[in-house]
Order: structure tokens, then C-alpha cells, then sequence
């Protein structure tokens, strides 16, 4: 998902490579995928073919909405705007421009991210009350993101840098597709400031994508399930989860993350994801 | 014991301080439940309302200047020490930010810069219209506790608009009430004990006289310790209930056995009150004060406990059983012989009319 922006032609070129070169990647190729014996090698294979599942992407533009809900059941809502734009960089990740629309006293905040693999990630944040961009300092991935569940390293883009891998066992996927199997590999960040020990994930044989993800705090015990669902294709070849669910099983607190209106080759440049654009975004 | 002046701190000795909570709600009243109101809060994101802010500025300052309160840990410093580094940490820009929407942008970029385990979730409810404020209480009693809750209600009720108002929840003020509910339910608890005691003796002896004269050595040795205790230090708690309670219990065992010797001697031998006695004493006074020593040893063991519900509790029965051993062999003899050789001399068939057994 590393595309840095290129002259057109070239970004047309790349993207027909890649389709041709990875075409094993593809929603009913992607089965195929010969996997090696040895668990550590299986479990970086896995990561790599789910990793190729959605190289080239381009750029997408969704809008998501997330409902936090505590363990007495309170719930409150956030909404944003989200614009990604792939880096063909394999040393980094792709960039991001969130823009806040709820809460209302958020409106028009806007926060945008140039994923690292194993550095902190480059983040600024745009306030319109005081009209200024502030750089945020970022060096812990693990804190929650706006109150909800989900921490900055859960949302930033699947980098296969980022973890090492083991391949465990395979076993049918959890629900609602217990019909098919799933990888079940174990990763653990490379990232030193990442809030886990190791993340086990269910990762779907049939279309490479992740169905559930455990994650284990910093002392190894079971801290947050993450479960993947309404998982929709575009483009033909584009898997893309609409229902994020996060529960944090030692508070009881949950947090549903949902996207709509995905659109994918939107035309969007580097320019777009500028501090510049920051004050624009709204 | 006028109250159950509760030291609830002093539970344990090695404790500093136990916070106590006042939840000051942000868009509606949660004076009953505030843990589970904050969903029905009229107004989300109310935490960054400047008058929000401001009042609960006050509010800590307030409880800063109260003596009964080590430390306070509040939204509003939170806010303060934002809008603070947000205006290039210019000390003059330690206060509460002025505009709402800026307030509520300075703290999601705040939220956006917290490392996990440092957020903010455990001070403001999900919707962001409560925050926690916490307090650190120096030791404090029940009355104190109560006392300290009423101040603060009268400040609520001057200063801030009515919508923010709360009550107080949280571990100390719990036990404070728990521990007032616990001394009225046992107080009402061990007057129907000795009731039912006193009326068990009355069948069991089958003597009216007898379960009446119960009273006096069941009822006398915890009075008697309390006495004593008050010599020291003014202060019953939560145990005090428990120390009665099972002090009862065991006083009790002496006095019957005393009593039903003493009837023994007395109603179905016809002996005299004093040889009575003398029979009592000959074949259950070893008995008693061996099992008294057993007792006092045993309870006594507990006073090193540093949890000081088992501590007090275990000094006071052990003074209470000591006591109670010391009023058998002293003021129980002499109370039935004064009694009986009263009534003997008065009415010489009253024994026998009380006593169908005879």
C-alpha cells in the first residue's frame, strides 16, 4: 500500500504491474498461495499474501462512525471523514487524513499521519478554533484513539514490517463464517513503544483477510478481541471490512467502528495530504 | 456510644488515606445513581463549557481550603495545564480556556498525545459531560465524613447552576454509611438477642425470677468494658457492634451454667441461698474460670491483627469475657442470695409457688 505519489503514467504502470504480478492475490486466487512448513516462515508468508491482497490500491475516501459503549451500556458516538492515499514505500506506511465532524465541539478538526513502519509516525493536527496546525508527538502507538478502544496502532495500516510472525494451528473462523478456515498465525511488534506483547489473528484462507484479532497488554494477558465483519469487495479485487468490532475484555467497555461510502481512485495526490491541506480539509 | 462515630481509615494502620469521590455531573441532575446516569446527561461534551470548567474550579478550590482534604485531583487542572502549553507554557495561561470549541480541540489533541494507561477515560464518561473529581481525606470519622458532604451540598447549591449538581459516591462515603446502616441494624440486633436469651433462660430454668436475674451478669460486662475503654479513648466503631454481638454469646454460657447449678441447689435440694452458691461454685467455678482463661487467651491473640475491626475486636471480647467471669463469681452470688433471702424472708412460699417443679 506504498505508492508514493509518481507521475500518472507511472502510477497506471505500477498498479497494472502489481495486478499482473499479484494476481494470486485476488479474491478467488488467493488459496492458492503455496505456503512454506516451517511456522515462522508459514506466519510471514501468511502476512505477506494478505499484504499483497490489497497492494494498489491508490487512494480511498470513506466516511466512519463510531459507537463507544462503557460496561453499564452508555454509549456515545464520533464521526470522521478519513482519506488514504497508499505508499509504495515498503519502508513506510500510507498516509492518512482524518477530519472530525463529531463531536460537534470537534467540527472541522482534522489530523493527519504518515505511518512509519517501526519509528513513531509523523502526525499533525489541525485546530480550527485557534486556526493552527500542532505537531502531536506520537512516539506511543498505544494510546486510545479519541476515547474509544481502538489505539492508533490497531488502525494504522497492516505493514508487514511491523510484526514478526508464527504460524500456530488452522481451525474454522469464528463466526459468522465458521464454514470456512482460517490461519491462525501470532505476531509480535517490532515497534518498542507498541502497547502489546503479541496479537493472535485468525486470518481467512479464502480471501487473506484478518477475521479476528486478540490482543495481549504488556504483562501477556488478554486485553481487547477484535472481530471483522460486512466485509465488502471493490474494484474487483479490494477487500474491506465495514464493522469494526473492539471489546476490551478486562473493562467490559466496546467500541463499533463502522465506514461507509468507500470510493477508491479518487485521484488523490501528495498534495492533498499536506500540512497545507490540513487547514483545507473541512 | 451516642453514634457510630466511624474512623473508617483507621481500619488499617498502614494506610495513608483512602480517596473519597464526588462525581460532579455535567448536563442533568444524577443525585441517585451517578454511576449509572450518565447516559440520560442532557448535554453531550458539556466538560468543555467554560462555566463547567470554572465551576469546578471553584468547587477544588474550595475543597483545597477544607481540613479535612489532603488532596484533590480535578478536570480543571487538567484543562488549565493544556491551555497552558497550548499558549507556549506561559504561566499566565494556567487558567480555564474561554471559548468552548477551543477547549474541546485543545483536549482531543490532548487525548491524541496520551499514551495508553495515561487517557483519560477513568476522569471524563464517554460522552464527555462528567468528570470525576477525587479527593484524598485525611482520617476521618463518620460524623466527619457526613459533615464534609453537607458542606460541600451547601456550596453546590450556592455556586453552581443546578444541572451539575451530584452527589458524592465512592469507597469512604460508602463505608461511612455502611458502617452507620451496620451499628443501627446491630444495635436493634443485640437488644432482641438479649430478649431472646433472657426469655430461653426464663424456660429453661423454669424460673421467672431466675431469667430476669440473667439479665444483670449477660447485660453488665459489656457495659462494664466499654466503661473501661472510655478511660482511654472516646472513639467506637464499626467493631463495637461485633463486640457485643459475640461477647453475648459467650457470657451467656457462664451465666447459665452458674444459674442452673445455683437452681439446682437451691429449688430441687432446698438448700439455702449461700450453700446454694457454695454448690454452684464447687462444681462448675474451675470450669468456668479455666474456659474464661481459654477465651481471654484466644481473643486476645487477635489484638496483633493490624486490621483493627479484628484487633478492637478481639481486645474487647477478651476484656468482656474477663469482665463478665469476674461480675459471675462476685455480683451474681451476691444478687441471688440478697434476692432469694429477701423474698424468702417476706414470703417463704413464693419458691415454691414459682416453682412447679418443686
Amino acid at each position: 500500500m506504498r505508492i508514493q505519489h509518481l507521475p500518472r503514467g507511472r502510477v497506471v504502470a505500477a498498479v497494472a504491474l502489481a495486478a499482473l504480478m499479484l494476481a494470486p492475490a485476488t479474491v478467488r486466487a488467493a488459496g492458492s498461495v503455496s505456503l512454506p512448513g516451517d511456522p515462522t516462515a508459514k506466519g510471514l508468508a501468511i502476512a505477506e499474501a494478505a499484504d499483497r491482497s490489497n497492494q494498489g490500491f491508490g487512494d480511498t475516501k470513506a466516511s466512519m462512525k463510531m459507537i463507544l459503549e462503557n460496561a453499564y451500556g452508555e454509549t456515545s458516538e464520533r464521526e470522521l471523514r478519513s482519506m488514504t492515499l497508499e505508499n509504495s514505500n515498503t519502508e513506510e506506511g500510507d498516509w492518512t487524513l482524518n477530519v472530525f465532524d463529531k463531536p460537534r465541539d470537534v467540527d472541522g478538526t482534522a489530523l493527519l499521519t504518515y505511518a512509519k513502519i517501526l519509528e513513531p509516525d509523523d502526525q499533525w493536527m489541525y485546530l480550527p478554533a485557534v486556526k493552527r496546525v500542532k505537531r502531536i508527538s506520537s512516539v506511543n502507538k498505544s494510546g486510545p484513539f479519541m476515547g474509544s478502544e481502538f489505539a492508533f496502532e490497531d488502525f494504522s495500516s497492516t505493514e508487514v514490517g511491523k510484526y514478526s510472525y508464527k504460524w500456530i494451528r488452522d481451525e474454522a473462523c469464528p463466526e459468522p463464517v465458521a464454514d470456512r478456515t482460517c490461519h491462525v498465525t501470532e505476531r509480535y511488534p517490532e515497534y518498542e513503544h507498541s502497547g502489546y506483547t503479541r496479537q493472535i489473528v485468525w486470518t481467512d484462507t479464502t480471501d487473506y483477510q484478518p477475521r479476528r484479532i486478540e490482543y495481549f497488554d504488556r504483562k501477556d494477558e488478554h486485553l481487547k478481541t477484535l472481530t471483522f465483519d460486512d466485509y465488502r469487495l471493490y474494484q474487483g479485487k479490494f477487500w474491506r471490512a465495514h464493522d469494526l468490532f473492539m471489546e476490551n475484555v478486562v473493562t467490559g467497555k466496546s467500541t463499533r467502528l463502522t465506514w461507509q461510502d468507500y470510493s477508491f481512485g479518487n485521484g488523490l495526490t501528495q498534495n492533498d495530504f499536506s500540512t497545507n491541506a490540513l487547514k483545507r480539509a473541512r | 456510644m451516642t453514634g457510630a462515630d466511624e474512623f473508617l481509615v483507621e481500619h488499617f494502620r498502614r494506610q495513608d488515606g483512602v480517596p473519597g469521590r464526588f462525581r460532579l455531573g455535567g448536563g442533568a441532575s444524577d443525585r441517585h445513581l451517578p454511576d449509572q446516569l450518565f447516559a440520560f446527561l442532557g448535554e453531550t461534551g458539556g466538560v468543555s463549557n467554560p462555566e463547567y470548567v470554572k465551576t469546578l474550579e471553584a468547587f477544588s478550590n474550595w475543597f483545597r481550603e477544607q481540613p479535612e482534604v489532603v488532596h484533590v485531583s480535578t478536570f480543571s487542572d487538567v484543562m488549565k495545564r493544556i491551555n497552558k502549553s497550548m499558549h507556549g507554557d506561559g504561566e499566565s495561561c494556567y487558567r480555564v480556556p474561554d471559548d468552548r470549541q477551543m477547549a474541546a480541540q485543545f483536549l482531543l489533541l490532548y487525548e491524541m498525545s496520551l499514551p495508553n494507561g495515561l487517557d483519560l477515560n477513568g476522569q471524563i464518561n464517554v460522552d464527555k459531560s462528567s468528570t470525576e473529581l477525587t479527593l484524598t481525606l485525611t482520617d476521618v470519622s463518620t460524623a466527619q465524613m457526613q459533615e464534609l458532604i453537607n458542606r460541600a451540598d451547601a456550596w453546590l447549591g450556592k455556586n453552581a447552576p443546578e444541572y451539575m449538581y451530584s452527589y458524592p459516591a465512592g469507597q469512604s462515603v460508602m463505608f461511612a454509611f455502611i458502617g452507620r446502616n451496620n451499628f443501627n441494624s446491630m444495635t436493634t440486633g443485640t437488644a432482641i438477642a438479649l430478649i431472646l436469651i433472657s426469655a430461653c433462660l426464663m424456660l429453661a430454668l423454669r424460673n421467672l425470677k431466675l431469667g430476669l436475674i440473667s439479665l444483670v451478669p449477660n447485660l453488665t460486662p459489656p457495659l462494664v468494658s466499654f466503661g473501661i475503654l472510655a478511660l482511654f479513648t472516646a472513639e467506637v466503631g464499626f467493631w463495637s457492634t461485633l463486640v457485643i454481638a459475640t461477647a453475648l454469646g459467650l457470657i451467656v454460657d457462664a451465666t447459665v451454667h452458674f444459674l442452673s447449678k445455683y437452681r439446682r441447689a437451691s429449688i430441687e435440694q432446698g438448700k439455702s441461698p449461700e450453700d446454694s452458691v457454695r454448690y454452684a461454685f464447687s462444681t462448675v467455678g474451675t470450669a468456668l474460670w479455666v474456659s474464661a482463661f481459654v477465651l481471654v487467651v484466644g481473643f486476645a491473640i487477635l489484638a496483633l491483627s493490624p486490621f483493627k475491626v479484628n484487633a478492637m475486636l478481639g481486645i474487647m471480647v477478651a476484656l468482656t469475657v474477663a469482665v463478665a467471669l469476674v461480675i459471675d463469681f462476685l455480683l451474681l452470688p451476691s444478687l441471688l442470695i440478697t434476692v432469694d433471702r429477701r423474698k424468702k424472708a417476706v414470703v417463704p412460699a413464693d419458691a415454691a409457688a414459682t416453682s412447679p417443679a418443686e
